[in-house]
């Protein structure tokens, strides 16, 4: 099957958003030391963005650049989220109040933090920064993890989605370090986000095959990335997007693949 | 397009398969007790016996969690693992995906882990995250149980997480990326869930009373289903007909309170199935029994039917609310309903909160059920509704 690409973001270390990240994957800039600040999500209202914390920015922050790329409404869009895990910041806090309150002693968890430990909690703040009541449009916005395969798995499922509807669909894939820990059970290496808006058109050429993913990893300096954050699994696709090359860029699903051509 | 639920079968409090939760609709009986998994939350939960010990098979003990014991357990019901292997011999193994839901996992693993944390902080050696609390854990067990080679991903969209998975599934299959797919998923108890509702003031402290007037809050149930969904299926096997998704953009934990995004899924899926209004017999609705959310549904629902004569009601007040396993559980129960034909009526109830415009039943109908519309809606806003039928 065939995709346009309208619009793109990423946002990882030395890779903070689209203008910053496309000269350095293209080869033509050096990756700056990283670590800049992810902005406060301007999208949501002011209420709504105090109750958000650190993942659900890094996924905000690429779907509203990749939005705004592509020149389109936000409200109109469909929208499929990806995480291996989740907001596990928020899901380890909670674990960590179980653990050290005693039963009887009242409330343990925040119903904040409660709220927010879904693991479609970006999706559902993105719904709410960009649809509902202020549009009139209530656009599907779905989440799925597949561990490692969460890049293939989410691509896959977002191309179905513009296969069927024929209309633009926003796809944002990130995940983020777990805190201590977790950390230890499942690293990740660097906070890393990924949004394309795909749709009909031509670009990207996707097919499931059953053999495992060839020459998936990006350029030497991204490997590390690659490899320590399912999310950046998209690299060496940003790298064909940022040069306008085209290309074979798999990602690997399991002991499958998703081929995935730059046109 | 329609597809068939080949195999549907699940497991709750109600009990183990298909005859089980039809005898307990029929019988009008509740599977929910008081609260004796955590006692500080209090209120009654929807608890399936035999968990702790069940076990998983040899040589996937990396898998072994409350949540993957349940989903275990449903795969051994009703004869579904024959039924997969029958499919297997059709189509391949590697043409089949497996597109489940959850919503918390197997959480209730980490917080074991957590509270055996050494002098340094570091979990047990024995946890396994990636085989348990991992969100994806149960679709990388139920591929390797049942031996399958396609595609595995695991929609988590709170409680319309295995409603969605349904949905997801029909795309591959009809994009001919598979011939068919596991469906449904699994939810079960565990500490978070629990003291988070809690925290939220949801949990009611009597046995969950949906569309009551002075209903109260949840009951939080558990419970795992699965399904083959496949283009084709035997003759008798219960179809999915259409479907309708949406996102309120209203509040992460609050209904809208219009019902806008649950009135967007329902027309979806009415337009996705042709159908009109009229033609549905009974819709089971998401019906979790708190104030607000019962509220904002009647609401959807009668601006949806719009006049047209359909009965509803909730079925938690037999099963509890089982979060992201509600949608597949509550396939089977309009399986069931199909089957008896009876429209299940709401338990614990005489009369339904006169403010709604909505027909509830308060006792069960008896009635020919040939189409049903069965509501999922979420946490974040996510909405999925699905209509049922006969082929």
């Amino acid at each position: 099957m065939r995709l346009a690409v309208l619009g793109v973001s990423v946002w990882g270390p030395g890779l903070e958003g689209w203008a910053v990240a496309a000269p350095v994957l293209m080869g033509a800039a050096a990756p700056g030391s990283g670590g800049l600040p992810l902005p406060p999500p301007a999208i949501l209202p002011a209420n709504e963005r105090r109750r958000t914390g650190p993942v659900v920015r890094l996924a905000l922050t690429v779907a509203a650049e990749a939005v705004g790329r592509a020149g389109l409404d936000p409200a109109a869009l469909r929208s499929v989220f990806g995480s291996a895990n989740g907001d596990g910041l928020v899901v380890g806090g909670i674990l960590d109040a179980l653990s050290a309150g005693d039963a009887g002693e009242g409330r343990l968890v925040s119903p904040t933090q409660f709220s927010n430990s879904v693991h479609n909690g970006a999706a559902g703040y993105w719904s709410i920064a960009t649809g509902g009541g202020k549009s009139g449009l209530c656009r599907s916005a779905t989440c799925l993890g597949a561990g490692d395969s969460t890049w293939a798995a989410a691509l896959l499922t977002a191309a179905m989605e513009v296969q069927e509807a024929q209309e633009p669909v926003l796809l944002v894939v990130y995940d983020h370090p777990l805190p201590p820990p977790l950390d230890r059970t499942r690293p990740i290496v660097a906070p890393f986000a990924v949004a394309l808006v795909l749709a009909p058109g031509t670009g990207l050429e996707l097919a499931y095959a059953p053999d495992p993913a060839a020459d998936w990893l990006p350029s030497a300096m991204w490997q590390p990335l690659a490899r320590g954050n399912p999310a950046a699994q998209s690299l060496r696709l940003l790298e064909h997007l940022a040069r306008g090359s085209a290309g074979s860029c798999p990602a690997p699903y399991g002991n499958q693949s998703l081929m995935v051509r730059a046109l | 397009m329609s597809f068939s639920l080949t195999g549907l079968t699940a497991i709750s409090a109600l009990g183990a398969g298909v005859a089980a939760h039809s005898s307990a609709l029929q019988a009008r009986r509740s599977g929910l007790r008081p609260n004796d998994y955590e006692d500080a939350t209090g209120g009654w939960i929807g608890r399936v016996p035999g968990i702790e010990a069940h076990r998983l098979p040899a040589g996937l003990q990396q898998f072994d969690c409350r949540n993957n014991r349940l989903a275990d357990m449903a795969l051994r019901t009703d004869g579904f693992m024959a039924i997969v292997a029958g499919a297997v011999q059709r189509y391949g193994a590697g043409r089949i995906a497996v597109v489940l839901g959850t919503s918390t996992s197997g959480v209730e693993a980490a917080e074991i882990a957590y509270r055996g944390r050494d002098d340094a902080g570091d979990l047990p050696g024995g946890f396994d995250f990636r085989g348990t609390q991992d969100i994806a854990s149960m679709g990388a067990y139920v591929q390797q149980a049942l031996g399958l080679a396609g595609p595995v991903m695991v929609i988590s969209t709170a409680c319309a997480s295995s409603a969605r998975s349904m949905v997801d599934a029909a795309r591959l299959i009809d994009a001919g990326v598979v011939d068919a797919a596991i469906v449904g998923g699994a939810d079960t108890l565990c500490r978070m869930t629990l003291h988070g509702f809690a925290a939220l003031e949801l949990i009611s402290p009597v046995p969950t009373r949906p569309c009551a007037a002075d209903r109260a809050g949840i009951s939080i149930g558990e419970a795992a289903g699965f399904a083959l969904l496949e283009r084709d299926g035997p003759a008798g096997a219960m179809r999915l007909l259409g479907w309708g998704v949406s996102s309120d953009g209203y509040h992460m934990s609050s209904p809208h309170p219009e019902g806008t995004g649950a009135i967007a899924a329902m027309q979806g899926a009415l337009g996705r199935a042709g159908l009109e209004p009229c033609a549905l017999d009974w819709i089971n609705l998401h019906g979790t029994g708190t104030r607000a959310n019962d509220a904002a549904e009647d609401r959807a629902v009668t601006a949806v039917l719009g006049g047209a004569d359909v009965p509803v009601s909730s079925t938690k007040g037999y099963t509890g609310h089982t979060l992201g396993a509600c949608g597949v559980l509550e396939a089977v129960i309009a399986q069931c309903c199909m089957q008896d034909g009876i429209a299940a009526g709401c338990l614990g109830i005489d009369v339904p909160d006169p403010a709604f415009a909505m027909r509830v039943l308060t006792a069960n109908e008896a009635r020919p059920v040939r189409r049903v519309l069965s509501n999922a809606f979420g946490f974040g806003g996510t909405n999925c509704s699905l209509v049922f039928g006969t082929a």
